[in-house]
């Protein structure tokens, strides 16, 4: 039992921490295409139309795919005054009803109402409104996959604050270090 | 159930949640979820899914990560032991002069980045040791980091702006531009108490030995003032300035500012291919930080505004005693409570959309009202218990100095805010120039 909990939780952790540092690349490019969009406007005088989606597209899946390893890294900013006053069991116990209660019903329906708005845009090749209207349907199936990423890693912290609450043990050595912020 | 009754439980509910430890941004989600669900109906969720599409594709918002990675860059870089060392030499022989250095140092590095943490930690591990070997006084030290740091949240470039004026409807580039005085009426003011206090008690931060500083000649403290300070300067410059002249996007100057920032630390000899990595993944996990209270916040708005909760919180405002400077200073006593508890992200979600409204009705200049509030929300990451720039300091603090130091260090900086605050008011115009003049 132990052992597959454990093997679930680190698979789950090391997928979307890879996921967020290969992507995170992106930054790069983000950078890049801005300047390469401010040449073209500023020096070249000629902008391109795709710039503006290009820019979107590239932030989206820069930042979103980073939701999941910024949790498992302990980023998700939270209020931890009280928790000092009660024992960390019952604080992990605390945890694992809100994820049940409130986390996998609050995303899960919108991921299902996604689901819905996704086969839709495939179906009739949906365009974006503005800019130089590409085709949008990618965009939001990434948006679709990425909150998908980030409910999965709520599947992990979950696994490891129940493991705690029954053995009041980490169930893997690690750090919550949070964010540089 | 009556709008007023729901407003409150749904304000409730939030507070309990937040307070039990689950992450703000999923709290505000849930909630939303929650009244949602109830009182609109399942088909919340669409609306939901429209606020994030909207939210990851907003162009302004993409400016976040650049200002991230520019400020990782600056901070890898070695930029911030030049400048310290720079002001090292120059204020050195003041009473208090490695307090001024340090919030200087702080200035300068603030106009670098956006965020608070890498300011108050490098600053701290390069300012500490000497301020410790000279015996400075340990509660004014560590007042003087914590103060200096939270700088770099209001100086521009400031994510925190970037935030909120989105949220708001405000200009980021007016506002952008509206923060850097009282930035700097800030940093004078920390510099003016340090000398004084010094002054009046030099035991409590000595003037370094002459001799030491009597090394380096004039032409050596300039040369360290143009190859330490002005490069920095600089890129600023060239950042606000095109945003200023409506030459550019703030997205697009903070695209150029990051490639910029890398330029500099390539000159530096500074840019190795560890630091960019690195710069990238902490990009991503502070913004995806950011972006998270950024969606939940959107979500709960959506559902608090549809079911009429902000015309109650309007009308409770409103009807207060003290016409409209009692209200204001209501406002600004609620988000300076909050700062004790939450971040000041959490407080532009949640505020901001309520206040704006009741502050333009009142006939405050949108603009100016959204620069004082990040003025005072300064103070969130100061106010214990709950606050970042002591929890980093904490986090680097020698054995010496302990929490109960760095709590009653901050006070004092406390109160300059608050002072400056008034001031500010009383006198609007000082605030409001530089944006009156924008041009894009």
């Amino acid at each position: 039992m132990h052992i597959t909990v454990k093997t679930i939780v680190t698979v789950i952790d090391t997928v979307n921490e890879k996921i967020a540092r290969i992507l995170s690349y992106l930054a790069i490019l983000l950078i890049l295409q801005l300047c390469y969009e401010v040449v073209c406007r500023y020096i070249i005088g000629r902008p391109n139309i795709w710039s503006f989606d290009a820019t979107y597209f590239i932030s989206s899946i820069l930042v979103l795919y980073g939701f999941a390893y910024t949790w498992k890294k302990g980023g998700h900013v939270s209020v931890d005054l009280f928790a000092g006053f009660m024992p960390k069991r019952v604080g992990s116990a605390i945890f694992c009803v809100f994820m049940l209660a409130l986390f996998f019903p609050t995303w899960g329906n919108i991921v299902n109402q996604m689901f819905i708005n996704v086969q839709y845009s495939w179906k009739i090749l949906e365009r974006s409104t503005a800019g130089s209207m590409p085709p949008i349907y990618p965009y939001k199936t990434w948006m679709m996959v990425g909150v998908i990423l980030f409910m999965i890693q709520g599947v992990s912290e979950f696994l490891k604050s129940v493991y705690f609450v029954f053995t009041g043990r980490q169930l893997l050595d690690e750090q919550k270090e949070g964010v540089n912020w | 159930m009556s709008a007023g009754m729901l407003t409150f439980l749904m304000l409730a509910v939030l507070i309990a949640i937040i307070l039990l430890n689950f992450p703000i941004g999923l709290s505000l989600a849930a909630v939303a979820t929650i009244f949602g669900v109830i009182f609109v109906g399942p088909q919340i969720g669409a609306t939901f899914m429209l606020r994030m599409h909207v939210t990851f594709s907003d162009y302004i918002l993409v400016a976040i990560p650049l200002f991230i990675f520019m400020g990782v860059i600056v901070e890898k870089s070695g930029l911030a032991t030049r400048l310290y060392d720079a002001m090292f030499v120059l204020f050195g022989g003041l009473r208090g002069g490695l307090a001024v250095a340090t919030i200087l140092a702080c200035t300068v590095f603030a106009a670098s980045t956006g965020v608070v943490g890498a300011t108050v930690v490098t600053m701290g591990m390069m300012s500490l040791p000497s301020m410790m070997k000279y015996e400075y006084d340990k509660v004014m030290v560590a007042g003087s980091i914590c103060a200096g740091g939270a700088l770099g949240i209001l100086i521009p470039p400031s994510i925190m702006i970037l935030v909120y004026a989105p949220t708001a409807g405000v200009s980021v580039g007016k506002m952008l531009i509206g923060a850097f005085v009282p930035g700097f009426i800030l940093s004078l003011c920390y510099i003016a108490y340090i000398l004084v206090r010094c002054y009046v008690n030099p035991k409590m931060g000595p003037a370094i030995e002459k001799e030491l500083l009597d090394k380096y000649s004039l032409a050596d403290k300039i040369k360290m003032l143009f190859v330490s300070v002005v490069p920095v300067c600089a890129i600023i410059l060239a950042v606000l300035g095109s945003i200023f002249f409506g030459i550019a996007s703030p997205t697009e100057a903070a695209a150029v500012g990051a490639f910029a920032a890398c330029l500099l630390a390539l000159a530096y000899k500074g840019l190795t291919w560890k630091s960019i990595k690195e710069a990238c993944i902490n990009t991503v996990t502070t913004t995806a930080m950011v972006l998270c209270v950024m969606v939940g916040a959107a979500f709960f708005t959506s559902v608090f505004m549809r079911l009429g909760c902000g015309q109650v919180v309007e009308d409770v405002l409103m009807g207060l005693p003290g016409g409209k400077w009692g209200i204001l200073a209501v406002m600004w006593a609620i988000i300076f409570l909050m700062g004790a508890f939450i971040d000041w992200i959490g407080i532009v979600m949640i505020c901001v959309p309520l206040f704006t409204p009741i502050a333009v009705e009142l006939g405050f200049d949108p603009v100016w009202f959204s620069i004082m509030n990040c003025v005072v929300m300064q103070t969130s990451f100061l106010t214990p218990p709950f606050a970042y720039s002591i929890f980093y300091l904490k986090g680097i603090a020698p054995p010496g100095m302990t929490l109960t130091h760095i709590y009653k260090g901050v006070v004092p900086f406390i109160i300059i805010i608050l002072i400056v605050s008034v001031f500010l008011t009383i006198f609007p115009d000082i605030v409001m120039w530089m944006p009156n003049k924008f041009t894009g």
